[in-house]
């Protein structure tokens, strides 16, 4: 953590610099415009790493803000008034917790609706403010009350707020270095892989979401004792929508952006305010010219101005760790198709499907395009709910359940065409692999979680002709597709998951890449002693491989039976022939 | 006479790094180049590099006789470059007829119709509903259907059963009599034997062997491919 420490201690310094240097007024206008950056900071927090983007964030800002004003004013003890902070911003991040997991829950992006429902709750904040005369003061706002522990927010209250900025700061550095923030990430880059590798991503963004409110709410509480004053535009949209343009503008996808935008935006309007009647529109400029030009905002810019003369130097890998065991029941169950049937809009995709697997082995899936095979898959993992019929794992019923709790029941699945983190590189995919099924909350906040590694990640990338190895550093974007094939399946034997489910997983190999990864699920299989399902239509594959082969036309069930009773099967035969590569 | 599509010394990939180096190959209308290699040996970055999708480094291509390295991807598909990326793009919300629709030449679908009769009977369905393999097909008939003379394929097969890619290779063969030229990326040997004029094999971006569709042995195609 001694990396998050260097650039806090730099920020501690420059703040507690500007009064010596510019006096108490500047420190005042600069304190002010750094309780913004605060709540900036959380909004980049929440924008930058998961992608979801509050337009209503003046919401707790102000709700923090009007309670302050009402503590304060009942003059209490500063022990009473901090207790009580601690509870307003409890309720807040559980409130906002809730409604975050609420509308993300059954989902599986982020879309606007979000953005517009917190839209929607500040304004009636706002309207709420400005008519509740006797609890907010009405229209002319609260006033009258002496700032937090009586100091003076020209002087003492200054170093309260460089405090509370610091602290910020330091802490979204730290989780900046920990596993939390690359589960952010890789949330904000493929929320549907996220499900399938067990994280309930609404949770996820639920629990971001509400740590954003909490960091609004601070410096809502900041901002009332500060000014002394709080009206209904502290809880307002224009104050929400300045607090995106501060993240914008200063940079989202950095801790110290939101800050700087803060400092900027705000030290330039009051200097332009006075001495240039259109400073407006020239802001408007200055804001669309940084989206368009930069849109990680100045701090991206400074950044990239800084590696031009200090170029990150390449870190050496540090050593594997055991990784701990996956926590689900790994007995060996058969899995049962009881009549499912699916149905999208008017279209039947599954026919009163029923058949039953041994509980290990491989079990191949065949059948002409659009016969059901990856429907018939996405029905066990929960990607698609069945309208009919139920499908059992021993005797545990798993159909239309959340895609996340899939592996929490042993299931690991490997999408038709590879579902993979493609802004992350090789090696971050596996990390977040790796934590698959055995994350517990005090793994996210430590360090060595990065170095997990199981043995079955370890025996695929140990294999000489595996593609990753070289590949580690690499962004998954340009990786080819073919490699993504590799690094899917890596990914989802790493959890080492009691059913294994592969759609095409040789699609797009060549001949020996085909037979490589064939003998990589023939050799986890006869190791683990689990249950393969595979969708395939190379034949020679299905004939070396196959216990049994469950053949699939018109979404029902044609045969399921060894490969040799298959083969010879007429019904089969005049429907699906397949061939070879 | 001119080629359809000439390269010339082309190099380029993504971002700072060269995937593909020094390519040079050419394609007479009414033939089929078939271009083949392992998994990352530079095959879709040529696709891409051809099509418009990323900017060659150095090097030329010219089409019709006319410069086209500089031509932003919507450019060249007026000029009549078709492209069928690795990943089916198809418009999900759109039905399958009306996805057919966009960017078709007028020509009745028909005989696709009859080799993949299951677009026929889903024409009213959102392409959404399909299968992987089915949104594959679709997104190669779209293709197909397009008014273009130079027709880039990447890896249409993945996910294909076995019959509709011999219906592929007929439409291949259509287009091919037709006049058009085609640059089909593929790792399936069968489907390139049977219809590709020339070939081009690559390892680490660097051309490893070229050949005519007679001359080129099954053991020649193979040893492009091993590990």
């Amino acid at each position: 953590m001694a990396s998050a420490l260097l650039p806090a201690s730099l920020l501690l310094v420059v703040l507690l610099l500007i009064p010596e240097l510019f006096g108490d007024f500047m420190a005042y206008q600069i304190g002010l415009y750094l309780i913004y950056g605060i709540a900036a900071q959380g909004i980049g927090f929440l924008w930058g790493k998961t992608g979801v983007l509050p337009l209503g964030q003046a919401l707790f800002f102000g709700i923090a803000a009007y309670v302050t004003a009402i503590t304060l004013r009942a003059e209490g003890n500063l022990f009473l008034n901090l207790a009580l902070a601690a509870i307003v911003l409890a309720v807040i991040a559980g409130s906002a917790f809730v409604l975050a997991a609420l509308v993300f829950r059954g989902r599986n992006e982020s879309g606007p609706y979000f953005s517009l429902i917190t839209l929607a709750l500040v304004m009636i904040a706002e309207q709420v403010a400005g008519t509740a005369t006797s609890l907010t003061g009405g229209f002319n706002g609260m006033s009258g009350f002496n700032s937090l522990g009586n100091l003076d927010p020209f002087g003492g209250f200054y170093y309260v707020i460089v405090a509370a900025t610091v602290a910020v700061s330091l802490l979204l550095f730290i989780l900046n270095r920990l596993p939390v923030n690359l589960i952010a990430k890789a949330v904000l880059d493929n929320e549907p892989r996220m499900q399938l590798l067990g994280f309930p991503t609404h949770m996820i963004k639920g629990a971001a979401f509400a740590f954003s409110a909490m960091i609004a709410a601070l410096a809502g509480g900041l901002f009332a004792s500060h000014q002394g004053i709080v009206t209904p535009a502290s809880t307002g949209f224009a104050l929400s929508a300045e607090l995106v343009i501060l993240t914008a503008v200063g940079g989202r996808f950095h801790v110290l952006g939101p800050l700087i935008g803060a400092v900027i935006v705000g030290w330039a309007s009051t200097e332009l305010r006075d001495s240039f009647p259109y400073w407006e529109l020239l802001m408007a400029v200055v804001f669309i010219l940084v989206v368009l030009k930069a849109p990680g905002g100045i701090a991206e810019l400074f950044e990239a101005a800084f590696r031009r003369v200090r170029p990150k130097t390449p870190t050496s890998a540090a050593p594997a760790v055991t990784a701990p065991e996956t926590r689900f029941d790994k007995t060996p169950r058969p899995l049962r198709f009881e009549d499912v049937r699916l149905k999208i809009g008017v279209v039947r995709i599954l026919n009163a499907v029923s058949f039953e697997t041994p509980a290990t082995g491989i079990i191949s899936v065949i059948g002409p395009n659009g016969a059901g095979k990856t429907s018939a898959l996405n029905t066990i993992t929960g990607n698609l709910s069945v309208t009919g019929g139920r499908i059992m794992l021993g005797e545990v019923r798993i159909d239309s359940r959340p895609p996340h709790t899939a592996l929490s029941n042993g299931i690991g699945s490997k999408l038709q065409v590879p579902s993979v983190f493609f802004s992350l590189s090789v090696s971050e995919n596996l990390v977040i692999a790796m934590m698959a099924g055995r994350l517990r909350m005090s793994d996210l906040f430590k360090p060595s979680t990065f170095q997990w590694r199981s043995k079955s990640l370890s025996d695929i990338l140990g294999h000489p002709s595996v593609p990753l190895k070289e590949e580690m550093t690499a962004p998954v974007e340009y990786l080819p597709q073919g490699h993504r094939q590799f690094l899917e399946y890596a990914m989802t034997v790493a959890a080492e998951p009691s059913i294994l489910l592969l759609d095409e997983p040789c699609a797009g190999l060549s001949p020996d890449e085909t037979a490589l990864m064939t003998k990589l699920v023939q050799s986890y299989q006869s190791e683990t002693s689990r249950l393969v399902i595979v969708i395939e239509h190379d034949m020679s594959i299905v004939e070396a491989i196959s216990d049994k082969v469950l053949v699939l036309h018109l979404g029902k069930v044609l045969a399921f039976d060894d490969y040799d009773k298959v083969r010879q099967n007429p019904q089969v035969q005049a429907v699906y022939s397949g061939g070879t590569k | 006479m001119t080629a359809l599509l000439e390269i010339e010394g082309l190099t380029g990939g993504y971002q700072d790094t060269n995937v593909l180096f020094e390519i040079s190959v050419k394609i007479e209308a009414g033939s089929l180049l078939g271009v083949l290699g392992r998994n990352g040996v530079g095959k879709t970055t040529l696709a891409r590099l051809v099509q418009g999708e990323i900017k060659a480094s150095q090097g030329d291509i010219r089409f019709d006789g006319q410069p086209m390295g500089n031509q932003p991807a919507h450019a060249r598909r007026h000029m009549g470059v078709g492209y069928m990326p690795q990943t089916a793009m198809v418009f999900d919300d759109l039905t399958v007829q009306e996805n057919l629709s966009l960017g078709s030449s007028g020509k009745p679908p028909d005989l696709y119709f009859d080799l993949f009769p299951r677009l026929a009977e889903r024409l009213k369905q959102p392409a959404g509903t399909m299968s992987g393999g089915e949104r594959k097909i679709l997104s190669f008939v779209r293709t197909m259907i397009e008014d273009t003379k130079l027709i880039i394929l990447d890896e249409p097969t993945e996910g294909v059963q076995p019959e509709n890619i011999n219906h592929m290779a007929d439409c291949l063969r259509e287009r091919v009599a037709e006049g058009a030229g085609v640059l089909l990326c593929e790792q399936n040997l069968n489907l390139l034997s049977d219809v590709a004029d020339w070939f081009l094999g690559l390892d680490s971006g660097r051309v490893t062997m070229t050949g005519s569709g007679n001359m080129t042995t099954r053991k020649d195609l193979n040893a492009v491919l091993s590990l």
